[in-house]
């Protein structure tokens, strides 16, 4: 898994791709006022100035949360963090860049679809299915490493991570995607997600475990 | 299973965990931006403090909680200390009026 060190973009103007995954992209370029006079407008009631923050951080946002939700989430998903984003700006106070602010909001709107998808009991607990018990007999039986990417960048890859996503729990399901999978460290993903460091920590050792059990009980276990 | 369990369970963790990293980023439509503003422009403006609200609620409160130990604290104290002289007050009037009847 893969373990980076984030560091936060100094400026709140130019680089939302800071806060999150480490992919490129998305980078605002070209003049235009700083994200902080832009807000300063949309709360003083230019509320159509707010379309030039999405425009910026809409690649950001939309990052963030195809690495949370399922793809044809993302759309509505992501609606939702501008929209939240939108009716707490007043409680925006220009200590951390917008970009880091705005991945809070994005990182806990995931969690509260996971968390009310959970309440309402439509978490899929499917067993895996035969092109994915395919997919992962042909994986693990590849020796090479160009075979092991190309099976890597198929569908049924992406499907079987929903999958085992699925079978976490919300709070774990955070934890392994922000911690294990797109290697932020504890401290940030406790920012992130408005935990303490010492939850994270203990939840990241035992959400892990929970994952590779049940990658554990796929394999054992074709049906 | 084949090989050992520990080193497929770590293969598949992988080839999962290069799958999130290749997860294509999505492209919005035109209309999808449009949507979000027609969604803000219902919205009245600084209503739902959702982010940082919750900490200023329970600094508040904190701070309250610890204002109001203070004063009871310092209340029961006070009254402690009060009872203590008017017992001692009491007992000491009561040693007097023993003296006055003549017990030993």
């Amino acid at each position: 898994m893969p373990e980076g060190d984030r560091r936060a973009p100094k400026s709140s103007r130019g680089s939302p791709d800071g806060s999150t995954r480490a992919a490129p992209g998305g980078t605002v370029a070209g003049p235009g006022p700083a994200d902080e006079e832009i807000i300063r407008r949309v709360l003083a009631g230019e509320v159509d100035l707010f379309v030039e923050l999405i425009t910026r951080y809409q690649q950001h946002v939309g990052r963030i949360v195809a690495g949370h939700v399922r793809g044809d989430m993302v759309d509505e998903v992501s609606q939702d963090v501008f929209v939240r984003a939108y009716t707490s700006l007043p409680t925006y106070a220009f200590r951390t860049p917008f970009a880091h602010w705005l991945a809070r909001i994005a990182v806990r709107s995931c969690y509260d679809v996971w968390r009310s998808a959970a309440a309402r009991k439509e978490v899929s607990i499917s067993e895996m299915g035969d092109e994915h018990q395919d997919w992962t007999e042909r994986l693990l039986a590849t020796e090479s490493e160009e075979r092991f990417e190309e099976l890597v960048r198929q569908q049924e890859t992406t499907e079987l991570l929903h999958w085992a996503l699925a079978q976490l729990s919300a709070e774990n399901r955070m934890v392994v995607t922000l911690v294990h999978l797109e290697g932020h460290s504890v401290r940030e993903a406790a920012e992130l997600l408005g935990w303490s460091a010492v939850n994270v920590k203990v939840r990241a050792h035992r959400a892990r475990q929970q994952l590779r059990k049940v990658l554990e009980g796929a394999l054992r276990d074709p049906t | 299973m084949r090989r050992s369990s520990k080193e497929q369970l770590d293969k598949l963790e992988r080839a999962l965990a290069r799958a999130h990293e290749f997860q294509e980023p999505p492209r919005f439509s035109h209309g999808w931006l449009d949507s979000i503003m027609r969604e803000v422009r219902r919205q009245p403006v600084g209503v739902t403090p959702l982010l940082e609200m919750p900490l200023l609620v329970w600094r508040a409160a904190a701070v309250v909680v610890l204002v109001s130990l203070i004063f009871v604290g310092s209340v029961l104290t006070w009254n402690a200390g009060r009872a203590d002289a008017d017992f001692t007050a009491l007992f000491a009037e009561a040693g007097v009026d023993a003296t006055l009847a003549g017990d030993p």
